[in-house]
């Protein structure tokens, strides 16, 4: 059996806040074996980019972290600067939201993505600048032995992240982190970045951990993923099943409240290019009962598309008639995200949950097992397949 | 000068009737036209005596937006999104082409009247955070486009303040509050009430939902839709985004390098794109299943 590359256990970080200290993660685990792919998923304040940065040791100095992260069996929480200035850039590499932020506007670009190198192999600078040309070609910056000379200023956002990509490859990383790569990015360009990241992280064997807030990105491009409100993972488990058997109402709501433009690709890894059509029954009702909204009648047009899903009609959706002021709404999950110093003591759902019952404000619920390692933390998953709450 | 005026329309637009049905009753005239719209941006000079070189961010644009018949604007950064927002805004004036408020041309105006004009025409922003003046507080800044107008007293200003708020879904004691005391999602509420104040017939919206969390993006896109329905507000919408574009409007414009590459109704645009740029842009869309298996479990110990 081998060891996992990553392996996280009951991680806990708290914050010194205003409002007193705030438990931002309460008590996470998640493993990642080496060349695996995990999505990390939530809304603002859910607690994943301080995931993110509490795995880099780069955490303010206010927070304090509990429990264990382990990368290749070295504990890193408690590990002193010096040590983990050892690991970051070289075998934790991270690739941030904002390019122009994450590179110095006064290096030329070729000495960013040279300077993990030589701090961490101590090669010279023709061998470190040769290495660099070569990873900014393997990312595709055009032209990339003259353009090395330029500045952060003369490049396009795209063209940013893929240098930051460069640097974060540098060091051949056992493990790539890349916190909202896209977000600042327009759609044409997500899609050339998100691929890139797939094609090295095939290439290069390294394990990546995503973090997104779209569900969209991380069903395309990951294996594994977990989906995290208030500090905790309230769903976890293999992409696909997770997507199967979606058993956490935050989970369904987040999918539902994106508007659906087009057909429906099939997003498993491994089928690219066979949609599993007896799989995925699509349930085209804009209005998912499950998210406890009333269905207006006049909207309900899912029934005469459920036998065959022809391409188009996935694509107009059931309303491609109707004028789009008198469409139905998009199903919203009520209320706002609970802010961190007053979350709910035992679901941090509940109350915006449309199954709520008295117990979920009991105790935080445990995690429940659905088999082929889809976890959820809900103390009634079965609900989610019952039709009233 | 033209016999229609810009209040001639506020008084003639359409109606909602009860079903949410519009009736159009325009003249004929649509709220908004731009008619072989172009823009060139100066750049620095590269050489002393030579012209300083330009860049195109706009070519023979024409559009129009009929009352009641949303518009949306898509393209990547740089294809001139922006640009066009601030010209049919009269926020800049175009290097050759008009843009038409209810036929009459917003640049042909003097200072006062374009001012009473742009009561019909109202603008919210991408960014929530920046776009209020975080030492104003939300009355004083969503009563702002209503007291530029010189016809209402404070306390006329502050009474529809409050009722637009509400509108939005806030309540009246925002009024006092500053904004750093509301969240992204409600901050974009706030942009839109201010937006909404003067009764527009049309908002141009420059990303509105771009910079929020998904599960704020679909009450702000559900906000502007029910106001939309309810007050016949129409939208010139300007998203890279194609899912919230075909989610608010009727008809879509493809913008790519400066130039209207494609345009039409966004179903038949987006499943059936013709020009290259359209279907590479359809292609890069991520998608998730939308369809949901309903889990199928069985009752399991921990029900209660």
């Amino acid at each position: 059996m081998q060891l996992p590359l990553l392996e996280v256990t009951d991680l806990r970080i708290a914050l010194a806040t205003p409002y007193g200290t705030v438990d931002a993660v309460r008590g996470i685990d998640f493993s990642l074996p080496a060349g695996g792919t995990l999505g990390l998923i939530g809304e603002s304040g859910c607690g994943k980019s301080l995931t993110a940065l509490a795995l880099m040791g780069l955490l303010p100095e206010s927070a304090s972290v509990r429990g264990s992260i382990r990368l290749a069996g070295q504990e890193l929480v408690g590990l002193d600067e010096a040590a983990l200035c050892a690991l970051r850039g070289n075998r934790i590499a991270m690739v941030f939201q904002e390019p122009m932020a994450a590179l110095n506007p006064l290096h030329r670009v070729g000495d960013q993505v040279a300077e993990p190198l030589r701090i961490h192999r101590g090669w010279s600078r023709r061998r470190a600048r040769d290495e660099a040309r070569a990873l900014l070609e393997r990312v595709g910056i055009a032209d990339a032995a003259r353009r090395m000379d330029g500045y952060p200023h003369e490049f396009s956002g795209g063209q940013r992240q893929r240098i930051c990509i460069a640097m974060a490859l540098a060091c051949g990383p056992d493990l790539l982190m890349a916190d909202e790569p896209t977000t600042a990015l327009d759609t044409e360009v997500q899609a050339q970045i998100l691929s890139l990241l797939g094609e090295l992280v095939a290439e290069r064997g390294m394990a990546l951990l995503l973090i997104s807030h779209d569900l969209a990105v991380v069903a395309q491009h990951t294996t594994n993923m977990l989906v995290m409100y208030g500090g905790t993972v309230v769903e976890a488990g293999p992409t696909q099943e997770v997507f199967t058997r979606m058993a956490h109402p935050y989970t369904r709501g987040l999918l539902a409240a994106r508007p659906v433009l087009g057909v429906c690709r099939t997003w498993s890894v491994e089928s690219e290019n066979q949609p599993q059509r007896g799989q995925f029954l699509p349930d085209l009702q804009p209005h998912s009962p499950a998210m406890g909204q009333k269905d207006g009648e006049k909207w309900t047009a899912a029934a005469d598309l459920q036998p065959t899903i022809s391409k188009s009609d996935r694509l107009l959706g059931s309303n491609a008639g109707t004028r789009a002021a008198l469409r139905p709404p998009l199903p919203t999950i009520a209320g706002n995200v609970p802010p961190l110093h007053a979350l709910p003591p035992g679901c941090p759902f509940a109350g915006r949950c449309a199954f709520t019952l008295d117990a979920c404000h009991a105790t935080r619920p445990p995690a429940v097992d659905l088999g082929h390692g889809h976890r959820v933390r809900c103390i009634r998953p079965e609900a989610m397949a019952g039709n009233t709450p | 000068m033209s016999v229609i005026t810009p209040e001639k329309i506020a008084a003639s637009t359409y109606a909602v009737s009860a079903g949410g049905h519009f009736e159009h009753e325009n003249g004929g005239v649509p709220l908004l036209q731009v008619h072989k719209l172009a823009h060139h941006y100066a750049l620095p000079r590269t050489q002393l005596w030579e012209p300083r070189p330009q860049v195109t961010a706009l070519q023979d644009v024409n559009l129009t937006l009929r009352a009641g018949q949303s518009l949306g604007i898509v393209g990547a950064s740089g294809s001139g999104k922006s640009t066009l927002a601030r010209l049919v805004m009269a926020l800049d004036v175009p290097s050759s082409g008009r843009v038409l408020w209810a036929g009459q041309d917003p640049q042909q105006m003097g200072a006062g009247e374009l001012r009473r004009a742009r009561r019909h025409i109202q603008m919210v922003f991408q960014d929530p955070f920046g776009a209020l003046d975080p030492r104003q507080r939300i009355a004083r800044t969503v009563a702002e486009p209503l007291a530029a107008q010189g016809d209402t007293t404070r306390t006329e200003q502050r009474r529809r303040a409050a009722e637009v708020l509400e509108q939005v879904g806030l309540r009246a004691e925002a009024l006092d509050q500053y904004p750093h005391e509301f969240s992204g999602g409600q901050r974009q509420r706030i942009a839109i009430a201010r937006a909404l104040i003067t009764r527009p017939r049309a908002i141009v919206a420059d990303e509105p939902v771009s910079a929020l969390d998904v599960s704020v993006q679909a009450q702000v896109l559900n906000l502007m839709q029910q106001l939309a329905r309810d007050f016949g507000v129409t939208y010139l919408l300007i998203s890279h985004d194609l899912a919230v574009v075909n989610h608010l409007c009727d008809e879509v414009a493809v913008l790519h390098q400066g130039r209207i590459v494609e345009q039409g109704p966004p179903a038949q645009l987006f499943q059936s794109p013709t020009h290259p740029y359209t279907r590479a842009l359809v292609a890069a869309m991520p998608i998730a299943p939308s369809g949901v298996q309903k889990p199928s479990l069985p009752p399991s110990e921990n029900a209660p």
